[in-house]
């Protein structure tokens, strides 16, 4: 079973999406912030990766980028931040800095289940 | 502190302000005073030739200009004037009051240390010419500047001893590693990255204990992606070698009159480093930093006003007063009285708040441009910070002010700033204090994540 790492400060968001995957049959594990989510990264390491931007402790971009480090390939969608405002601009901020995919909030499930889908099949292929 | 200005670009003997800095003056003058001062100068040094103590100690150093010089080119018997009154700015800053300096010739100054040993000596001129060149080019190359220590004399003769500044600090840096292979690893790049970094560190030590110093910090413009202002910072070494910085050097001083010279040096301050660097074609914003202390009383807010009433009127563009330790809840009609005295002398007026301050109605119409305000440095306390910032923020929208959030020590606090709205942004990932202000430059998310992942 695929598994996805949600790295999110919001519970809210981290629950929506745990439902939503776990319906689409899977494995889902979860992180408050880019601290936490790195260390569950490295005991853990899973086919995708959902990360939020603006974190406490530790960022998006500073996650991304030590996901990276730890696998170069892994499959990470960057989703913004969840800032008043700026969302763009952070994201692209994001994908320069290594995200294969960013989704500004607030976004349509489906979208996101398409790029989760998405990268599943890119991975399996490679 | 008279609160004028010693550049060339204050207002002219009639009293007229002068719309574009000033010619330099005349060389007949220059010749007489130059001669009194040779002559003076054979004195001292026939005074200080007799103690071989200082010789032996290396206290005696010599720095030339010549490097600048060869980079002025043609420009040079043009700008002479200028950088030997910027050198001897540069001089007042850094030396104590118990040492002696000579101007020996066209290009070429001795210094005479009271006190610090020969290594310091050297990396403080070292530091005095690398400064300069950073005042006129807004570079250095450390391999390239040298400074000279007597050793001993000959036929009544100081004889010198030269060394780049490179290689003394690559000296100071081998001889304090404990780690040769990491030493033998270091790429040449690498090692004079280093040695630029401790220059600055080493002498940061330096600093007398309890005097306010003066550094810069970059302001980064979020929105353009430019850094276009440098703020002001007074810096304090305590007797126990912890540094405090910003407005919490001013928490320090119990005296409003203290408080009010300490203000109106820094504006003075802030100015002449400006002008310089504008006549060096530098283009770039200074913010001053201003207190409710000097502001309030009508005696000391006049001696303020004198002291801006000097800035040249061209400089005025390029000026931010930022008002610190104002009280909450300073009535509209008050704000606006004081917003509108300074406001002939600057482009910008921030005020500093509090992030818990919910409400900016009072400020309304006052003409202030915007707020700015101090985000706390604790990682474990970022998601309330982050919170804090959001309602800031709205806040101030609310009353049509711009934001500025100061001492942003992570990207996650930058991220967060930029999502709340904050247009401008300070912190060490945008850039660490330094001594000279710089050009506006050209900044974007990318620096942000590489300066953060430097050391």
């Amino acid at each position: 079973m695929a598994t996805v790492l949600i790295i999110d400060d919001e519970a809210m968001v981290r629950s929506l999406l745990r439902q939503v995957l776990r319906r689409e049959g899977l494995d889902v594990i979860e992180a408050r912030d880019g601290v936490e989510g790195l260390e569950m990264f490295r005991s853990r390491p899973s086919d995708v990766v959902i990360c939020d931007l603006i974190m406490p402790r530790a960022d998006g971009i500073e996650t991304i980028a030590g996901i990276r480090r730890l696998a170069p390939t892994v499959k990470i969608i960057a989703i913004s931040g969840g800032g008043r405002k700026h969302a763009v601009e952070i994201l692209k901020v994001a994908s320069d800095m290594g995200a294969d995919h960013v989704l500004g909030k607030p976004f349509n499930i489906d979208q996101l289940l398409n790029l989760v889908k998405l990268c599943l099949r890119t991975a399996s292929a490679s | 502190m008279s609160g004028t200005f010693s550049g060339g670009a204050h207002r002219g003997p009639s009293g007229k302000t002068e719309g574009e800095p000033p010619a330099d003056r005349s060389v007949a003058s220059e010749v007489s005073v130059t001669r009194e001062s040779v002559r003076d100068l054979e004195k001292r040094l026939k005074d200080l030739l007799s103690q071989p103590r200082l010789l032996g100690a290396g206290r005696i150093n010599m720095f030339n200009l010549d490097t600048l010089r060869d980079r002025l080119g043609e420009r040079w018997p043009t700008m002479r004037e200028r950088v030997h009154a910027a050198t001897e700015k540069v001089l007042s800053r850094h030396l104590s009051p118990r040492d002696i300096h000579f101007r020996t010739s066209d290009d070429e100054y001795i210094i005479v240390f009271a006190v610090v040993e020969k290594q310091m000596a050297n990396l403080l001129c070292g530091k005095i010419v690398e400064d300069l060149h950073r005042l006129f080019f807004g570079d250095e190359d450390l391999n390239v500047l040298r400074v000279s220590t007597a050793v001993g004399t000959f036929e009544g003769k100081l004889i010198y001893k030269t060394s780049s500044l490179g290689d003394i600090l690559r000296g100071i840096h081998d001889s304090t590693s404990s780690n040769t292979d990491e030493r033998e690893s270091a790429t040449p790049e690498a090692s004079a990255a280093s040695s630029v970094s401790d220059l600055r560190v080493i002498f940061r030590d330096y600093h007398e204990v309890d005097r306010v110093n003066s550094m810069y910090r970059p302001v980064w413009d979020v929105e353009r992606q430019v850094i276009t202002t440098y703020m002001y910072t007074p810096v304090r070494r305590s007797p126990g070698g912890s540094m405090t910085e910003g407005p919490a050097v001013f928490e320090l001083i119990n005296s409003s009159e203290r408080l009010t010279k300490i203000n109106v040096a820094a504006l003075v301050e802030a100015v002449e480093t400006l002008d310089e660097l504008y006549r060096n074609k530098f283009r770039l914003m200074i913010s001053i930093p201003v207190c409710f202390e000097t502001l309030a009383p009508r005696k000391a807010r006049l001696e303020y006003l004198v002291a801006c009433g000097n800035i040249p009127d061209y400089l005025r563009g390029f000026i931010v007063f930022e008002l610190l330790r104002f009280p909450t809840g300073v009535p509209n009609g008050r704000m606006t009285d004081l917003i509108n005295e300074l406001r002939p002398f600057c482009r910008w007026t921030f005020l500093r708040c509090d992030l818990t301050q919910p409400r900016f109605s009072n400020l309304v119409g006052t003409g202030l441009t915007g707020v700015s305000v101090v985000v706390p440095d604790d990682r474990e306390a970022e998601a309330r910070t982050m919170e804090g910032m959001n309602t800031f923020v709205a806040a101030a929208e609310r009353a049509g002010l711009r934001t500025c959030a100061v001492g942003v020590a992570s990207t996650s606090l930058a991220l967060a700033a930029r999502g709340a709205g904050f247009t401008f942004i300070a912190g060490d990932p945008v850039g660490r204090i330094d001594d000279i202000p710089q050009h506006m430059l050209r900044f974007n998310w990318l620096d942000l994540f590489r300066n953060s992942q430097r050391p």
